[in-house]
């Protein structure tokens, strides 16, 4: 079965091939070209996910000459579990935002809506595969433009001063990852990952200075913090996924910043060498924002007064359980990964049920005017119960699972002092942001559900939505089943890191 | 019968429930369904104590150490045949209580429905299972205490979920961190252990203490107690009197001798901190249900008061600290009950709230008032009554252990005993002794005790008071040979 080596490729190839269809194509041809892709790329991912993990990584040419002259793709089973949840949680909040959609955005625009998320997925597809930094910085690039046009696509005064914040912030961390990426280049001489962890490993056995190559670490880990959203640069989340559409928060906040991350992830254990890395401070750095983030992103969300807001700074804090987990080192990367995959699965299901929350009360955000709003609309009021269950650590749900995670992988290294100052701020960290993530989506939970209503205006029954049921269903199972049968995941990811390095 | 028995038994009530919130039979099917369904289920929990063998059944393995799956113990065994005793009874007080009230058939559903999830409680094998069940617990009580809709009803049921919330998140860690240092989470009766506790072990610990304390109202977490008294009396009386509140004694007797044994913690800071907590509780409670003149709220910080005995007397971490626990937990519930349920007729036959109310209410309602008085004895333990046997025990199993800590808490123990005479049996004495006054003579004048409904529950607990106080010695020796 070598003919599955080439899948990868082709995912980007045929995500590419869609982008340019789709922004000439009218808006529904495109849209069923997006979802013909994603099932696809999707399909391709579970197939590289088992061929791999069968058969180890495989190093993929791009052209006849080998790796330091050519590009290269290189992929596990880690990259596949990525590449299969990537395209899988853009289908499901495309299916779940698919009628806000159609009310958000202006009709002659709706298919360069498409053309952003195919974009976006083959940025996604290619950062996760890719071998090569500056192959990495140009779909980085991409990834960024697709998500300043994903910000602004609602084209609404708020919405636009949000995309060009959100802009702003992302060149910055591009700039700052380019510049690391510069001073790489001129260290090693290589863009090849492999190749430049190769000599990196040398310059640090062999006493030389290691000053170039610190900056380049911090340049780019500052870079790609900023544009996920690490604390403290996490204030430009309330704008820019709370007051957009459906799919378009879901995608930013589910998949994108994941994005960058990934990418960080890639570059401390295939490009810098996760042992090289050590020799650094850089962990221990992102370890502390990553405990800051997880209780400043959830004191942060625990102050707004629109539900959407608040979910948006939620995100804060899963970036910074993430990030906890990238800086307790190769133990707790499991960790890291298994929270992205179930942060990817819960916050779409949130924004889109809370947008359908909003509807029912008639487009009003505010809490106190959601009163009764789970009995409107049903479906929406479980889906948000369920990923609110999830985000707080409920058993069962995939949400308890990364807590058992971080728990355990925390208290691993308890032999240095250094393992143990870590544990004691994971553990203190787990459950002051545990504490504030139950008060505020539980609050939430309990005020859709609140049938006592003093409020003047009439709830509006939302209109049945086959769509999102649909993508709500896979959520809640998707959610459920990470949770129940977590183990099958966690030895994939567990495989597929060994294979990292 | 082996295990998989049991996913049925809890889940009688459950789906039952489940069905009447969404068919929403008319009243008297309603009825029939709720009596069907309860007395089914307890009978069922009768055969299995005496059928059911000890062994666990896996339900679902979700990573190693984490498992969903069900197991009848002996402490399960005990906190299942107590509950299944004085939910029917419970719920059938609870058709004459509610009789006028609009919203009964919502009341009616989750009352059943609770039932399930406290027998889900006592099942659980492990941990995990249990908090799970711990959780639903939350949740499902809930509406039962906002049922009045009054804004005073709705505050207490926010303060009530904020502090359970709170404290299920700490355990939450809490229970990761113990079951990473144990390797494992099931419940095992273990009091020689070779291995020492761990830091991690022992912070775990605490912070599960701290986490199921908030439902065994330790002192600072007790706050939800008095003012989720606003809720209607079977709730009071029923929830947070035997199931919410023991659920949370029962997670604390878990931890403390189920999984890492007690010998673990034994000696070291945590149990003195526990005494220390439990002895501080004991008097703060008994000293403000002694302040407090509404009849509900005196005796909601009774049960502060009772359920740090339990606290204290797991904090011995001795075999006969355990036994003292149950006897203590089994004799509080039905006492309790008791004075609830004289307490709601009281408020519902005559709308007397506080206790200055009271005086001559005797002569109106002398079986009542009788019964009342019978459960008074008991919660003092007056000799013959069954409080007395234990805290007999519960004395016993202090001194024995021979600790500056221990010798304070028994100190406590019978300074609280003397003030919960007072505060308890002053009420009888006002009731049966003071003639009425012009302010409560209205009271008096509407006072009755026709609802047999109400006073059949009553009657039966306080006799039970009194059985359970003479026979007593059927009751000690079935716990010793349980855990000796």
């Amino acid at each position: 079965m070598s003919f599955i080596i080439n899948l990868p490729l082709f995912t980007v190839i045929l995500g590419l091939v869609a982008v340019v269809l789709t922004s000439f194509l009218n808006g529904k041809i495109s849209k069923i070209i997006n979802i013909v892709v994603e099932i696809t790329a999707i399909v391709f991912g579970i197939l590289v996910t088992i061929y791999t993990s069968k058969n180890g990584y495989v190093e993929y040419q791009l052209g006849h000459l080998a790796a330091p002259f050519c590009n290269q793709i290189r992929f596990g089973p880690y990259e596949g579990v990525l590449a299969i949840m990537i395209p899988l949680v853009m289908l499901l909040s495309l299916l779940a935002g698919d009628s806000h959609a159609k009310r958000d955005i202006v009709p002659n625009k709706i298919h360069s809506f498409y053309t952003l998320l195919d974009l976006a997925l083959v940025a996604l597809i290619a950062i996760v595969y890719t071998d090569d930094i500056f192959t990495g910085f140009v779909f980085l690039e991409i990834s960024t433009l697709s998500s300043v046009g994903l910000t602004m696509i609602k084209n609404h005064g708020r919405q636009i001063a949000a995309a060009l914040r959100y802009m702003i912030i992302n060149l910055l961390g591009s700039g700052l990852f380019l510049l690391g990426c510069i001073f790489i280049y001129g260290e090693t001489g290589y863009l090849s990952m492999t190749y430049i962890q190769g000599k990196i490993t040398e310059i640090f056995a062999s006493n030389q200075s290691v000053v170039g190559l610190t900056i380049a670490f911090t340049l780019i880990s500052i870079g790609l913090s900023v544009k996920s959203g690490l604390f403290p640069f996490y204030f430009w989340m309330g704008d820019t996924y709370g007051e957009n559409t459906t799919t378009a928060s879901s995608v930013l906040s589910g998949l994108i910043s994941k994005g960058y991350i990934i990418l960080l992830i890639k570059f401390i254990y295939r490009t810098f060498g996760i042992n090289n890395v050590l020799q650094t401070s850089l962990l221990d750095v992102l370890f502390i924002l990553g405990a800051l983030g997880m209780i400043f992103g959830s004191i942060t969300a625990i102050r707004q007064k629109v539900i959407n807001k608040m979910v948006s700074y939620s995100s804060a804090a899963q970036i910074g359980y993430v990030f906890l987990g990238i800086g307790l080192g190769e133990v707790g990367l499991v960790a890291a990964t298994f929270h992205i995959l179930t942060h990817a699965l819960c916050k779409p299901l949130l924004f889109s049920t809370s947008n359908r929350l909003i509807d029912a009360s008639g487009k009003r955000k505010k809490f106190a005017n959601l009163k009764g709003t789970g009995y409107a609309d049903k479906i929406a009021g479980i889906g948000f119960t369920i990923g609110s269950l999830s985000m707080v650590g409920c058993p069962l749900l995939a949400g308890f699972i990364s807590k058992y995670l971080f728990v355990t992988e925390s208290i691993m290294d308890m032999s240095t002092t250094t393992g143990k100052v870590k544990a004691i701020i994971t553990i203190i960290a787990l459950v002051v942001s545990t504490l504030l993530n139950t008060i505020y989506y539980l609050r939430t939970v309990m005020t859709i559900f609140n049938t006592n209503r003093e409020e003047t205006f009439e709830l509006k029954r939302n209109k049945y939505d086959p769509m999102f049921v649909i993508s709500t269903i896979c959520f809640i199972a998707l959610i459920f089943a990470l949770g129940m049968f977590p183990s099958s995941i966690i030895s994939l990811i567990e495989q597929g890191i060994a294979l990292l390095g | 019968m082996s295990s998989w028995v049991l996913i049925i038994i809890f889940i009688i009530p459950l789906l039952s429930g489940l069905l009447m919130s969404i068919f929403k039979p008319k009243d008297r099917l309603m009825k029939i369904i709720s009596y069907t369904s309860v007395i089914l289920t307890s009978i069922l929990v009768w055969f299995s104590i005496f059928l059911i063998q000890d062994e666990g059944f896996v339900i679902l393995k979700i990573v190693e150490k984490y498992q969903i799956s069900l197991r009848f113990d002996n402490a399960g065994k005990i906190f299942a045949g107590m509950v299944s005793l004085l939910w029917p009874l419970a719920l059938m007080y609870s058709y004459g209580y509610m009789k006028h009230d609009e919203r009964r058939g919502i009341y009616n559903n989750f009352y059943v429905m609770t039932y399930g999830v406290v027998l889900g409680l006592c099942f659980s094998e492990n941990l995990l299972t249990m908090f799970i069940f711990y959780e639903m617990l939350t949740f499902i009580t809930l509406p039962l205490i906002i049922h009045p809709m009054t804004s005073e009803a709705k505050r207490a049921g926010r303060i009530y979920l904020y502090y359970s919330l709170s404290g299920s998140s700490l355990s939450l860690v809490g229970m990761i961190m113990m079951t990473t240092s144990l390797g494992t989470n099931s419940f095992n009766l273990a009091f020689e252990m070779s291995q020492s506790a761990s830091t991690l072990y022992q912070i775990g610990f605490v912070f599960c203490f701290l986490g199921f304390g908030v439902k065994s109202a330790i002192f600072p977490l007790h706050y939800w107690l008095p003012t989720a008294g606003v809720a209607p009396t079977p709730t009071t009386a029923l929830l947070h009197a035997v199931a919410v509140v023991k659920a949370g004694v029962f997670a604390l007797i878990r931890i403390t001798y189920y999984l890492g044994g007690a010998s673990l913690l034994q000696g070291t800071w945590i149990q003195y901190f526990m005494m220390m907590v439990a002895s501080f509780t004991i008097l703060f409670g008994s000293i403000k249900a002694l302040k407090e003149q509404h009849l509900k709220r005196r005796f909601a910080y009774s049960t502060i008061s009772n359920l740090s005995y339990i606290v204290l007397a797991i904090s011995f971490m001795s075999r006969l600290g355990l036994v003292s626990a149950f006897l203590h937990l089994v004799i509080h519930s039905i006492t309790k009950i008791c004075l609830f349920f004289c307490c709601g007729e009281i408020i519902e036959n005559s709308s007397a709230k506080y206790v200055y109310e009271l005086n001559g209410i005797g002569k109106k309602m002398p079986l009542t008032m009788i019964s009342f008085t019978l459960a008074s004895c008991s919660i003092t333990g007056i000799p013959l009554f069954a409080g007395f046997v234990s805290k007999y025990y519960l004395i016993k199993a202090g001194l024995s252990l021979a600790n500056v800590f221990s010798y304070i808490g028994v100190g406590c123990l019978i300074v609280s005993a003397l003030l919960t005479a007072v505060y308890s049996l002053s009420i009888p004495f006002v009731s049966f002794v003071n003639k009425p006054n012009e302010k409560n003579q209205q009271i008096i004048d509407k006072a009755n005790e026709n609802s047999k409904e109400m006073l059949a529950p009553i009657i039966t607990f306080s006799l039970l008071c009194l059985v359970l106080g003479v026979g007593s010695s059927f009751l000690v020796s079935l716990f010793m040979n349980l855990f000796m």
